[in-house]
């Protein structure tokens, strides 16, 4: 008798979404939602330790696990734990509606609007922002207008015939192919048109994408698409021109099953959770793409070509290709360079003419976001020793010059994005974006992107912040709140002490806007993940950060860094302002460059293949440091001599 | 051509720390070489081996070391008065362990006394350690400072939780504290920073970097102490120049090894000789490492430590000056 006939199973119904699905004796309900593909809130993938798993038991009866992270009020209004939840007759289960507020989706920044550092008027001349007047307007995607001949009695030639005879005669097209929904409606469109139509081929794989009656020429639209861990963005392009015609941004739906990389990949590896993921990815994306056109005025249908740049995990995962061994030793990706498809395939349903590629990834943890990155800052063109950084959730690292180039990659955590931190977000309208603390009244003065009221802290303000907190002593070097200062700012709540940046009455939620103990402990692992990174792969090289003559810094984090409260606070290397260039979110504008030129693309996959990765794993040194930066600014304070200057001048060095 | 030994002169020194009022002080580190290495610098002090009593008699001992203080037991005072007296101690390390919370909880004040008693009647400087429960101790050892005011007693541990009373109490009082990090060179600096920006003199701190017994990751506990030891006498980096003590009796005689008679592990041979060995070959491990104090508990396992060190230190040995 086959073993599985002997054991007991259960009908699991979802509501609202009314899925049902048969579980095994001994499995929870979170493991039959995963099968039933019913998306379930959990952070900690279904191991008992984040309690957000809950759902309402309407009927049946269960086992369950005692857990503290269920209140006794939910408790007895019949909520359990889902994943501590073993079924003992048919249920049906509620799904609560997702509590995570929805973030509302708000212009981006705009890459092009790199912005300098108030000292770095000079150092800009190195690099070209991204100037669409110099850029060659050559897209891989195509619309031609064309004049097809008529039929003529006695000549039996083809609607199809004469079409393709045309794209050779005109466009120099030879063995373009035709699919069966162009022929479809090409003798309507052929006629409508009076002979005269628009195709959109793609010119390198010479598939003919569509057929529009008429001169629709102007009409020629791509997406340029940042696919972050925390955070995705989208640029809409005329691809006739090259202009961007509007932004949009918002917060990657997948952050619901997990923050990171790791949590998510193993996430994936259960039930249906791969095929979860890439309905979040998809379905963030999709809102997006509305957004955009709805801002622009174009339909998407119209569009026809997209790049996405991101890790090389979140390709996984929008491609719908398992990352399972990205995460096993000896971690491999499944492809570094993920082959065209056509957007229907990735379930972009607003899109379905359009051809979507991407960047291609240098390794396992380095992605297409870096080549997209690099392709931008021109890395690979410069004569001085550059490091390039992309902090992000996962923060990329690559060294070198027109010689040689060497990268690695250390998990920050979505902190800078305004993840994991209580009053943070995306750097958008709103955010308070700079924060300066009179040393003597430890007020704060912001500055906030789009001049209104506030709403929450991005990533630039929280480097301010931190470093502020610091040299005004209202924390240690540990991050600790300091007991003795007692003003209104401080509120010395003793399970989490906050520093209040916005009163209630001057924001634009109502609430004080703050900063905790907690918060900060999450921005010190992640700059202090940074630091460590950074120091680690100079080493590995044999250099220096003193031999480190240009500093290129990447991510979403706002207009703008503050170089000198980075250093303040470890972040970066103790080393002059004006070698430090910020270039915004490169990824998104890598993919923008790749989108109107595609010669672009070609030259991104240049740089990816060379680039020589470094694992920083298993590596022992990065994780002394790592242990070592967690100390404001760093624990050897010699490595920050300027640091130790302005702490001394207020008094608040007292030893070495 | 005779051979001369390569010698690494001009070291930074070494804090040195004094545990104990006049007559019964000693000194601790003051070197400006690796242990033992007296041709490379100067050896200042000898280290000192303490030998730990307990305020209540402690539970789950093995009785081939019990039985050397089964007369004793029953009072802290009369068992440190017979480590000097029989064992001829060098000093007297007392654990609060009655203190503790999850066990009998005993009020602070009446704790305290005890230090301050045996501290009056013993003629050895005193280490006192807590129960180890972070809120505890940081009332419990105030108590204790407070009730031994000037009177250079060391004691502890100050972690990463609580040090700020702790510290502040030995500050205020003018005595000595100890610093414990876990096994982590970075961490055992960014304390002693943290303690010493409390205003703590440099000279009034004993860092207890953790340690293990033979066999349960030694090798991490012998590292940290000699990097300990080279970053602050060959690196000059002051915050982490303070002696270094470890608690070896407690790691040694809680293992499985140290709690089997002979006859329920025959094949381990001798269960007292066996113990003697561990404590012993831990110890003197983790001196060579880098260790200034050292606790221990089986009066054997000491004597062998001590000649060991003598012998190390004798003038005349080879190469030394």
């Amino acid at each position: 008798m086959p073993k599985r006939i002997s054991k007991k199973k259960y009908k699991i119904t979802f509501l609202p979404e009314n899925k049902s699905i048969y579980v095994f004796k001994g499995e929870t309900i979170y493991d039959a939602s995963m099968n039933a593909g019913v998306f379930l809130d959990s952070e900690c993938g279904g191991v008992g330790t984040c309690g957000r798993c809950k759902v309402l038991l309407k009927s049946g009866q269960v086992e369950k696990i005692q857990s503290e992270l269920l209140s006794k009020e939910d408790e007895e209004r019949g909520y359990v734990l889902a994943c501590q939840t073993y079924p003992k007759s048919d249920l049906v289960v509620d799904v609560p509606i997702m509590e995570i507020e929805e973030a509302s989706i708000e212009e981006g920044l705009l890459a092009k609007d790199i912005v300098k550092l108030e000292t770095t008027e000079k150092v800009l001349a190195g690099i070209k922002r991204l100037d669409i007047r110099d850029v060659k307007i050559f897209p891989r995607v195509v619309k031609k207008l064309i004049t097809v001949e008529q039929p003529v009695v006695g000549r039996g030639d083809s609607d199809k015939f004469r079409l393709e005879k045309a794209l050779k005669q005109q466009l120099g097209l030879k063995d373009c192919f035709i699919p069966l929904k162009i022929l479809k409606k090409l003798p309507n469109v052929l006629r409508q048109g009076k002979w005269m139509v628009t195709v959109t081929v793609d010119e390198i794989s010479k598939n003919l994408i569509d057929i529009e009656p008429g001169n629709t020429t102007d009409e020629s639209y791509g997406l340029a698409i940042d696919v972050g861990t925390t955070t995705v963005v989208v640029y809409l392009v005329n691809l006739n021109n090259g202009r961007i015609l509007a932004t949009a941004s918002e917060y990657n739906k997948q952050i619901r099953a997990g923050e990171d990389i790791i949590s998510r990949i193993v996430y994936s590896l259960k039930g249906a959770g791969l095929e979860v993921l890439q309905g979040l990815i998809v379905e963030t994306i999709n809102e997006l793409i509305i957004e955009v056109c709805k801002r622009a005025g174009v339909i998407p249908e119209k569009i026809h070509s997209i790049v996405c740049a991101g890790n090389t995990t979140m390709m996984h995962f929008l491609h719908g290709v398992s990352p399972k061994y990205l995460r096993e030793e000896p971690y491999v990706p499944a492809a570094n360079i993920f082959p065209p498809v056509n957007s229907i395939e990735l379930f972009l349903e607003h899109t379905p003419k359009a051809i979507v590629i991407s960047a291609p990834s240098v390794a396992s943890y380095v992605g297409g976001d870096i080549s997209a990155g690099l392709l931008i800052s021109k890395l690979s063109e410069q004569e001085k020793l550059t490091l390039f950084l992309d902090l992000g959730t996962n923060g990329e690292l690559v060294i070198g010059n027109n010689q040689w180039m060497m990268s690695t990659s250390c998990s920050a955590g979505p902190a800078f994005e305004g993840g994991g931190v209580k009053d943070g977000m995306r750097a958008i309208k709103g955010a308070i974006e700079a924060i300066e603390i009179d040393p003597k009244k430890l007020k704060s003065t912001i500055r906030v992107i789009g001049g209104v009221k506030p709403r929450g802290i991005c990533g630039s303000a929280m480097i301010d912040l931190l470093g502020q907190l610091y040299i005004t002593g209202i924390i240690n070097r540990k991050g600790k709140f300091n007991p003795d200062i007692d003003l209104p700012y401080v509120v010395l709540d003793k399970a989490n002490p906050y520093y209040i940046i916005a009163k209630a009455e001057d924001t634009a939620t109502g609430k004080d806007i703050i900063i905790s103990e907690v918060d900060l402990d999450n921005l010190i692992r992640a700059k202090g993940a940074v630091y460590a990174g950074i120091t680690t792969l100079l080493e590995e090289v044999g250099l220096k950060k003193d031999d480190l003559e240009q500093i290129f810094i990447a991510g979403g984090f706002g207009h703008f860094i503050n170089v000198k409260n980075a250093i303040i606070i470890g972040m970066l290397p103790d080393l002059p302002e004006n070698i430090f260039t910020f270039l915004g979110n490169t990824s998104v504008a890598g993919a923008h460059l790749a989108l109107i030129n595609r010669n672009k693309w070609k030259e991104m996959e240049k740089i990816s293949k060379n680039i020589t990765y470094i694992e920083l794993f298993n590596n022992n040194k990065f994780y002394e440091r790592y242990i070592a930066s967690l100390f404001l600014p760093y624990t050897h304070i010699e490595e920050f001599p300027s640091v130790k200057k302005i702490l001394k001048e207020r008094g608040l060095c007292i030893q070495e | 051509m005779t051979f001369e030994v390569p010698l690494k002169t001009g070291g930074s020194k070494i804090n040195e720390v004094v545990i104990g009022t006049e007559g019964v002080k000693v000194k601790v580190g003051g070197q400006n070489c690796l242990p033992f290495h007296s041709f490379d610098g100067e050896v200042i002090n000898k280290p000192i081996v303490a030998f730990e009593v307990y305020d209540v008699k402690p539970e789950g001992w093995a009785s081939w070391l019990m039985k050397y203080y089964e007369d004793v037991y029953h009072d802290p005072i009369l068992w440190a008065k017979k480590c000097i007296s029989e064992y001829n101690a060098d000093a007297i390390n007392l654990n609060l362990i009655s203190a503790d919370p999850g066990g009998l909880d005993a009020e602070p004040e009446k704790v305290a006394e005890i230090v301050k008693k045996m501290r009056e009647e013993i003629s050895v400087p005193l280490i006192v350690y807590g129960c180890g429960n972070l809120e505890k101790d940081s009332v419990l050892l105030r108590k204790v400072f407070e009730l031994n005011a000037e009177t250079n007693l060391l004691g502890g541990a100050a972690e990463e939780d609580n040090y700020k009373p702790i510290a502040a109490a030995a500050l205020g009082f003018k005595d000595n504290v100890i610093t414990l990090s876990p096994v982590d060179i970075n961490l055992a600096k960014q304390l002693n920073i943290m303690v010493t920006q409390l205003g703590v003199k440099p000279e009034c701190v004993v860092m207890d970097p953790v340690c293990s017994a033979i066999g349960y990751g030694i090798e991490y506990a012998y590292s940290i102490n000699e990097r300990l030891k080279i970053a602050a006498i060959y690196q000059g980096d002051k915050a982490v120049a303070n002696p270094i003590i470890n608690t070896v009796g407690r790691e040694v005689w809680k293992i499985k090894e140290n709690k089997l008679s002979k006859e329920e592990a025959s094949e381990w041979g001798d269960e007292e000789l066996r113990g003697i060995i561990w404590e012993a070959s831990t110890a003197m491990t983790l001196f060579i490492g880098g260790s200034d104090i050292v606790t221990m508990r089986h009066p054997k396992a000491v004597k062998i430590v001590r000649e060991l060190i003598d012998e190390l230190l004798a003038e005349g040995v080879e190469g030394v000056k």
